[in-house]
């Protein structure tokens, strides 16, 4: 019964136009050239065997560490961020840091928590651990400095306006000057002292 | 067989991306490559439908 029904229900393959033959051949042609050419920016299965063993296994590490930072800031975000939090910013955002493997050039994991080092736990109430965030992100600074540079740069603002810690923030921005190669970094120093002077 | 799979189905996961919103908009050729995938899956959906209808005894 199917089968007459299939022989009912379809025409034969030749009363198919051949436009349309030609059409779908050209498009699923395509369709696997293109895949096979982007195939190398594909996420990698990482099978457990390969993340352990052979030379594939350097290649998965690092993602498999910034999937992991990338998760490990979220929960630390989510932690301080709830409404029942007694006492916000406890979380370690030193841990989330080592996570992100500060050293392994994965520098798409490294900005987040670098970014909230800078813009949320460095903004704690407690100027002793507002200053202890201040030197992690002078400490990560100096490891990549022509990337690093806003974190500081930021961490620099709120030392002069929020601690009024002159020197220090003169000490972060001299850094800025001193150790940054890229000509896109703006001077700092130099508009830090004139403005030191006047004041 | 995931990997032949693969061949035939669109890359979404290259145009939904998270790190767009937190980190800005990608740069024109990049989101240009990504859409021209899509695309070319559309054509060949469109091929595939087309032979299937003409298949068919209406």
């Amino acid at each position: 019964v199917i089968r007459l029904f299939g022989a009912i229900a379809e025409r034969p393959l030749a009363a198919v136009p051949g436009w349309i033959l030609g059409l779908l051949a050209a498009a699923l042609a395509a369709q696997i050239a293109w895949q096979l050419a982007r195939r190398a920016e594909a996420p990698l299965r990482c099978r457990s065997s390969a993340c352990t063993i052979g030379p594939s296994a350097a290649s998965c590490q690092p993602r498999r560490n910034a999937a992991l930072a990338r998760l490990a800031m979220l929960w630390l975000q989510a932690f301080d961020s709830r409404g029942d939090n007694a006492i916000p910013y406890r979380g370690s955002i030193t841990r989330a840091w080592s996570l992100a493997g500060r050293d392994s050039g994965h520098r798409s994991a490294q900005r987040l928590p670098l970014f909230a080092a800078a813009r949320v736990y460095a903004r704690n109430e407690d100027p002793e651990k507002a200053r202890r965030m201040y030197e992690f992100v002078f400490a990560e600074f100096s490891r990549d400095p022509n990337r690093r540079w806003p974190a500081l740069a930021h961490v620099a603002l709120l030392a002069k306006h929020r601690l009024h810690d002159l020197p220090l923030a003169r000490r972060y921005a001299a850094a800025i000057q001193r150790q940054t190669t890229d000509p896109t970094v703006p001077g700092w120093q130099g508009r830090w002292r004139s403005s030191s002077s006047k004041t | 067989v995931l990997d032949a799979l693969a061949l035939l189905l669109p890359r979404l996961d290259a145009v939904t991306r998270g790190d767009w919103l937190l980190y800005g908009a990608p740069p024109a050729a990049e989101l240009a490559q990504s859409l021209a995938g899509l695309a070319l899956y559309v054509l060949l959906l469109a091929a595939a439908g087309l032979f299937d209808i003409s298949r068919r005894n209406l």
